[in-house]
């Protein structure tokens, strides 16, 4: 213990006296309580373990709560099995040269078509609301899909076929609609599909009566359309629309035809338009 | 043998989780900080309250401890802060007068003299001892002005230097200087006759 002064020396007689009759001390009763408060203070440690759940845990919840709503927005942002089923189902089967493709088929042969023919009109109603044709696909699309087939003897309906398609029935068949330089499978087949549905939006000029023999499967598949649309749409490209009124021009639908040319060049001002649609 | 460890080193071994060090600890400075805060606040039960609370949050500032100074310094520069919440809560008036008479010379304190926290009659350490001479220096000590008479309770009873004096009170080496020199002066003379 230092001295209180080293330079002042202070008064040491008064501080003699006044030690010498400082006495005071606290009561037991306070030292008791301080002493127990000290020891229970080091003892606290040894009572972590024995803290709320909720403290000993709050770490390892919050750390599972985060990988739980991590998971669940990856699940959410993946595609789901049957929205992979669905897309397979809107894929048209690509018409092949001198192959009547499955549904075509099944659809001019049986009217009540089962439900892989369904897709097809599925797409069918997507080209529909992409060009803003009225609902009146099925028969008409029908009788596009026979006028597809009827140039089998060499004459492919898409001029620009390159490739094969993707085949799910084994069959062999090319994508017709699929356009040189594609970027990827995915986007031929967005071609493919807006590529048929827009020949079935311009079969929509055909008459009444087929659709209604088409009768009950008609309504069948008037039901999965109100799927579709969206898809077909945004992936209906220039070229494939392009494609489409040729087929129409050369299906003989010249009226048709212009129509769709004139929704072509309201939808695309700015695409220059191959010589053959200029005049 | 712990008995003859530092303060501080005592300290630091209480902040590791030895309990017996505290109570080395404890039972060394018990009565210095007793008797400054009993004399200080001029009651007996509110030196018990004060005194607790001091060694309370000695206890729960275990953990921030260093030894960057005397273990006294930093006990009673608790207890001066205690001491100051203490007027706040309970005599304002003395509070104020506390801070004014900081800026005013130390001589000039004479009528604090009628406005002292308690009579040193009522102190239990006066009424238990009876003793003419204890008295004497208790009243003469309870009559100090109050910034003196913290001077020097700090150098007897926490044995600080002037350094650390000035350190706990906030003021500077010769100011504490004065304000002691003008408490034992003053002590001097009321107290001649039993020098």
């Amino acid at each position: 213990m230092s001295e209180p002064q080293e330079d002042f020396q202070g008064d040491p007689q008064v501080s003699a006296l006044y030690r010498e009759h400082a006495h005071a001390e606290p009561p037991a009763t306070v030292d008791g309580y301080v002493l127990a408060a000290a020891r229970a203070a080091v003892r606290a440690p040894a009572s972590v373990a024995q803290r709320h759940w909720w403290q000993r845990w709050r770490t390892g919840l919050a750390l599972a709560t985060t990988l739980a709503l991590t998971l669940t927005l990856a699940l959410l942002h993946e595609r789901q099995p049957g929205d992979l089923q669905r897309e397979a189902a809107v894929t048209p089967q690509p018409v092949a040269p001198g192959v009547a493709p499955a549904s075509v088929a099944r659809d001019t042969a049986v009217p009540a078509a089962p439900p892989t023919a369904v897709a097809g009109d599925a797409v069918a109603a997507a080209g529909k609301a992409a060009v803003g044709v009225p609902p009146k696909l099925p028969a008409r699309e029908d009788r596009l899909a026979a006028q597809r087939v009827t140039p089998a003897a060499g004459e492919g309906v898409r001029p620009a076929a390159a490739g094969d398609a993707p085949r799910q029935d084994g069959s062999p068949a090319t994508a017709p609609e699929a356009a040189p330089g594609s970027a990827s499978p995915r986007a031929r087949e967005g071609s493919t599909v807006a590529g048929t549905a827009a020949t079935a939006a311009a079969a929509a000029a055909a008459s009444a009566e087929q659709e209604a023999a088409a009768g009950p499967a008609s309504a069948a598949r008037q039901q999965p359309r109100a799927v579709a649309p969206s898809r077909a749409g945004i992936a209906r490209s220039a070229d494939a629309w392009l494609d489409e009124i040729r087929a129409l021009r050369r299906a003989g639908h010249g009226a048709e035809a212009a129509k769709q040319l004139a929704d072509f060049r309201l939808a695309h001002p700015d695409y220059p338009l191959p010589e053959e649609f200029r005049q | 043998m712990q008995t003859d460890w530092s303060d501080e080193r005592l300290m630091l071994a209480y902040r590791a989780g030895d309990a017996d060090a505290f109570t080395i600890l404890y039972r060394r400075h018990r009565g210095p900080l007793y008797r400054y805060l009993v004399r200080q606040c001029g009651s007996a039960a509110e030196a018990d309250e004060l005194h607790q609370d001091v060694w309370l949050k000695v206890i729960h500032a275990r953990s921030q401890y260093e030894p960057l100074a005397r273990f006294p310094t930093w006990l009673f520069r608790i207890a001066r802060h205690r001491l100051i919440d203490h007027y706040r809560q309970h005599a304002r008036h003395l509070l104020a007068q506390h801070e004014s008479a900081a800026g005013e010379d130390a001589e000039g304190g004479e009528e604090w003299i009628e406005r002292l926290p308690a009579a040193s009659e009522e102190m239990p350490h006066v009424l238990l001892e009876r003793h003419d001479t204890a008295r004497r220096i208790s009243v003469a000590v309870a009559e100090l002005p109050p910034l003196q008479r913290e001077v020097f309770l700090l150098a007897e009873e926490g044995r600080l230097t002037l350094d650390e004096i000035a350190t706990v009170t906030g003021c500077g080496r010769e100011t504490t200087k004065s304000r002691l020199r003008y408490a034992l002066g003053k002590l001097r003379k009321s107290l001649q006759d039993l020098l």
